[in-house]
């Protein structure tokens, strides 16, 4: 494929503002696929109903409640706030569900449900954990593609055929289970050193307590990313000193928990809560029930 | 849901796979025992693991509508809560039977198997929402599976209640929160599954005049029965509750109630030779006293044990025998010290040995031993095993005859010695039933001796004299001779049908050789039974063996030890002796007795 090479001047907005060819390049390819972008246009939206618009020519929107400058008329996706990806444009359907789920019960649409993270722990029995907890170090699996000259052949096809079923479970057992947080109580602590001693990375350390720097000198090992901050408990009750974790270390494989006799250290699966228009649905219900009642 | 609908009313074995140290023993016996309280006969066995936590166990609970207590060899309900062992737990249940997982982490995946039924439930999940503390989490989920198996093979809940509140009489928060749990599995199975299953309970009424016992608990009881004031010991598995029941029970019935005083002495000796030389003290001080133990125990014991038997004192002690050779498999069980308690310690010694066939014969053979040591002035053995002394049986409830009184033997009171024309001599028999009679120290100077394992004469005196030597130990031959006909006698059931084939076994085997003779009746093999209960063997066990051409020997050893012991003791051909040998470690099933007969029935039958 013959491609010129530009060169381009930028005004202070950042619009180009003048361009010329100075270079030819060949790239070798089987074959072409264009997908030359697409862009924002709103030549349909009047400009005179109170929606404004910004510099690039893009609909002004609130960032939290996708809402335009305009009562009642939202944005979301690409027409929001320029080219994001899909993902981005489900949460801002979702969000946009919510403003005008307020808006339609004449409530605030900035107040919305807060995010969170729910933690339940993943103990069934003394050893026993509802996940596979024994991290396997094989190598990534590679994923088989169709043929090269079939995927021309037929552009439309599926190019990723699928793991085997063993690969697939070689695969799934090199999760490294992010979703599980090690989870401490100190007050149930009796610092028998059990977690310390198994951990296979050393980031655990009971230490009296102290400023920052102190603790940071006593830490089993050296910090690697200073600027993350290091987890310290509430005082131990034996010996008031405290249990450290360097979190940028850990790779929750969930031996401490394992090893803890006392259940101090749990292995809590964490599930991150983001609030859909159902949820403040169902607040609003419960709001009325309890007036209800009340009255 | 796969698998055979077909009925199984009161018929079949629920197994109950865990982790060791997570409390599970507690809720599987209240399921034992809540079918017991169901009026249906059932029987508990722990297959334990010599470990503190960790370890894999198991639970083995047999429902018979027929009374069947041996092991049945097959699992119809299996519940696996412990991943370490899913896949052969999965494996061991019968075609058409049922396994109960914590699906927690569901694993329909791994836990399948298309001629059983899986049912899942998030026993774990249940628990940790509604208990806060890990400790209370884990013991709960234990109850919540028999909650759901409450619902699933039909077990009165009134039932299961009331033996948490007998169990938790002083701690209401715990039957609330067991209660809890139970709530948790039975309302899930309930709501999630066609419960009652076609295998399940029905109450019956076929437990009246029985009790739940384990042959340890019985034969503490009988010590304190027999009137045993001192017992020595050094703890092992499995006897180490025998001596935890006694205990009990003194604290409850030997305590002076106005001051409190202790009228028991319990000593725990630096290991089992101490143990047994504190036991030789007491008895030569004329106290009833015994000592507790298992075969490694026996081991080291041996040297006391010939003693004893030389200086004639006597001593009661418990073999309670599990896996050997040496420390072997000490939570499983095995009948391996015939030989070595018949002939402990060197030289020309035998033991009177008794062999108790469940809990109930604990009871009355601890009994008895009290009474045969005092009179025959020599240790007696008896020699339950893990099985017997472990776990629950259900047996006929004990009875006990007030008029009792203990055989002290031939001891010469205080007042007689001093009446005795000459000097008091210790080894003298004066009726020829080889005993001679004794003194209890202390009692009146002229009844001093010494006690010696050296060579003495009839006087109680030192010698290396042949002729002196041989007077004794031929004496203690004759003694032998009048053991055979003071022990007890064997249980012997005969079949009108039965041919001039019979069996011969002993102890734990009786539940497996019972049901195998009456499986084997149905297929037309009809066999008379002779257990034995004592050895030196009395003349029934004798007559027993020459009125049957062929006999099968059936026990839990490898050497075929009681076999040995009749090929030594009796004139029976050895030839005509067939072992039977099941000694893998768990409790005797059926099954291998039915095969072995069957097979050499077929055998004897082309020939």
């Amino acid at each position: 494929m013959s491609c010129d090479v530009l060169e381009v001047d930028f005004d202070a907005r950042g619009a180009i503002a003048s361009s010329g060819v100075v270079d030819e390049t060949t790239i070798p390819c089987d074959d072409v696929v264009l997908a030359i972008g697409q862009e924002n246009a709103f030549p349909w939206v009047e400009r005179d109903i109170g929606i404004e618009f910004d510099n690039w020519n893009v609909p002004v929107v609130d960032p939290t409640t996708f809402e335009s400058t305009r009562k009642g008329v939202f944005f979301g996706g690409d027409a929001a706030f320029g080219p994001k990806n899909i993902i981005w444009a489900v949460e801002h359907g979702h969000q946009a569900a919510i403003s005008i789920h307020k808006y339609c019960q004449g409530a605030n649409l900035s107040d919305r449900l807060p995010r969170g993270v729910n933690l339940t722990t993943a103990k069934m029995g003394i050893h026993e954990w509802s996940y596979s907890n024994d991290y396997d170090p094989a190598g990534r699996r590679i994923m088989p593609h169709v043929d090269l000259k079939k995927r021309f052949r037929k552009l439309n096809i599926e190019v990723e055929l699928g793991f085997s079923a063993e690969d697939a479970a070689t695969e799934v057992e090199r999760c490294l289970n992010c979703d599980l947080q090690t989870v401490f109580s100190a007050g149930l602590c009796i610092e028998c050193d059990a977690c310390i001693d198994v951990c296979p990375v050393d980031c655990l350390t009971i230490t009296p307590n102290g400023d920052q720097k102190t603790i940071e000198a006593n830490l089993k090992t050296a910090r690697l990313e200073p600027e993350q901050e290091l987890y310290v408990s509430g005082p131990l009750k034996h010996t008031n000193r405290v249990m450290v974790k360097d979190e940028n270390l850990c790779v929750h494989c969930g031996l401490c928990a394992e090893r803890c006799p006392t259940g101090a250290w749990d292995m809590q699966k964490s599930t991150v809560v983001i609030p859909y228009a159902i949820d403040e649905a169902e607040r609003d219900e419960q709001l009325c029930r309890e007036t209800r009642k009340a009255g | 849901m796969p698998g055979n609908a077909k009925s199984r009313i009161n018929d079949f074995v629920v197994k109950l796979a865990n982790v060791n140290g997570t409390g599970s023993a507690s809720a599987n016996t209240l399921l034992m025992k809540a079918i017991f309280r169901m009026g249906i006969p059932v029987t508990g066995k722990n297959f334990f693991p010599s470990n503190i936590q960790g370890l894999p166990t198991w639970y083995e609970i047999r429902v018979s509508r027929k009374g069947y207590l041996a092991r049945s060899g097959s699992v119809d309900i299996m519940v696996a809560m412990n991943q370490a062992t899913y896949a052969q737990d999965l494996a061991e249940v019968s075609p058409g039977g049922t396994l109960i997982y914590d699906s927690t982490w569901p694993r329909e995946s791994v836990i399948a198997r298309p001629d059983i039924a899986v049912i899942g439930i998030p026993l774990a999940r249940m628990c940790n929402e509604r208990f806060a503390k890990t400790r209370v989490r884990i013991l709960m989920k234990n109850m919540a599976y028999v909650g759901a198996l409450a619902a699933l093979i039909d077990i009165e809940l009134k039932v299961i209640e009331k033996l948490v509140r007998e169990t938790f009489a002083s701690k209401q928060a715990l039957i609330e929160s067991n209660m809890d749990a139970i709530a948790l599995g039975y309302d899930y199975a309930k709501k999630h599954f066609a419960c009652p299953l076609p295998t399940r309970l029905k109450r019956l009424d076929k437990t009246a005049g029985h009790i739940m016992i384990d042959g340890n608990t019985a034969a503490a009881l009988g010590c304190v029965y027999a009137g045993a004031t001192v017992g020595a010991w050094y703890p092992i598995t499995p006897s180490t509750s025998l001596m935890d029941a006694f205990r009990a029970f003194c604290e409850e019935f030997r305590k002076d109630p106005n001051t409190g005083e202790r009228n028991f002495c319990v000593v725990q000796a630096e290991d089992e030779l101490a143990a047994i030389g504190v036991v030789l003290g007491a008895t030569w001080n004329g106290a009833r006293a015994f000592t507790p133990t298992s075969g490694p125990g026996m081991s080291l014991m041996n040297e006391f044990l010939g003693f004893a038997y030389f200086a004639e004192l006597p001593a009661v002690v418990f073999d309670v025998q599990r896996v050997g050779p040496s420390t072997g498999m000490p939570t499983r069980t095995q009948q391996g010290d015939i030989l070595a308690a018949a002939h402990a310690s060197h030289g020309d010694t035998r033991h009177v040995v008794l062999f108790p066939g469940d809990p109930r014969e604990c009871f009355e053979l601890s009994v008895a031993a009290f009474d045969l040591a005092d009179r025959l002035q020599t240790p007696v053995l008896v020699l339950s095993d893990l099985d017997i002394g472990m776990n629950d049986w259900m047996c006929r409830e004990l009875e006990w005859d007030p008029a009792y009184r203990p055989d002290r033997g031939k001891v010469l009171k205080p007042r007689t010695v001093a009446r005795l024309p000459g000097r008091f001599n210790r080894y003298v028999d004066p009726d020829g039933d080889g005993i001679a009679p004794r003194t209890i120290p202390g009692g009146h100077p002229k009844g001093s001796y010494f006690v010696r394992g050296s060579g003495h004469n009839r006087f109680g005196e030192y010698t290396e004299d042949s002729d002196e030597y041989l007077e004794v130990v031929d004496r203690l031959r004759r003694k032998w001779t009048t053991a055979a006909k003071l022990v007890p006698d064997p249980v012997i059931r005969r079949t009108r049908k039965a041919g001039n084939w019979g069996i011969v076994s002993v102890g734990s085997c009786n539940p497996a050789v019972n049901e195998a003779i009456d499986r084997l009746a149905a297929k037309g093999i009809h066999l008379n039974y002779c257990r034995v209960r004592a050895f030196p063997f009395t003349r029934k066990v004798e007559r027993f063996l020459d009125q049957h051409d062929y006999v099968f020997v059936v026990e839990q050893n490898r050497d075929a030890q009681l076999k040995s012991l009749l090929m030594l003791e009796t004139s029976y051909p050895a030839d005509r002796m067939h072992s039977i040998l099941s000694y893998g470690g768990l409790p005797m099933d059926y099954r291998c007795v039915v095969e072995a007969i069957e097979e050499a029935y077929l055998a004897g039958v082309a020939a």
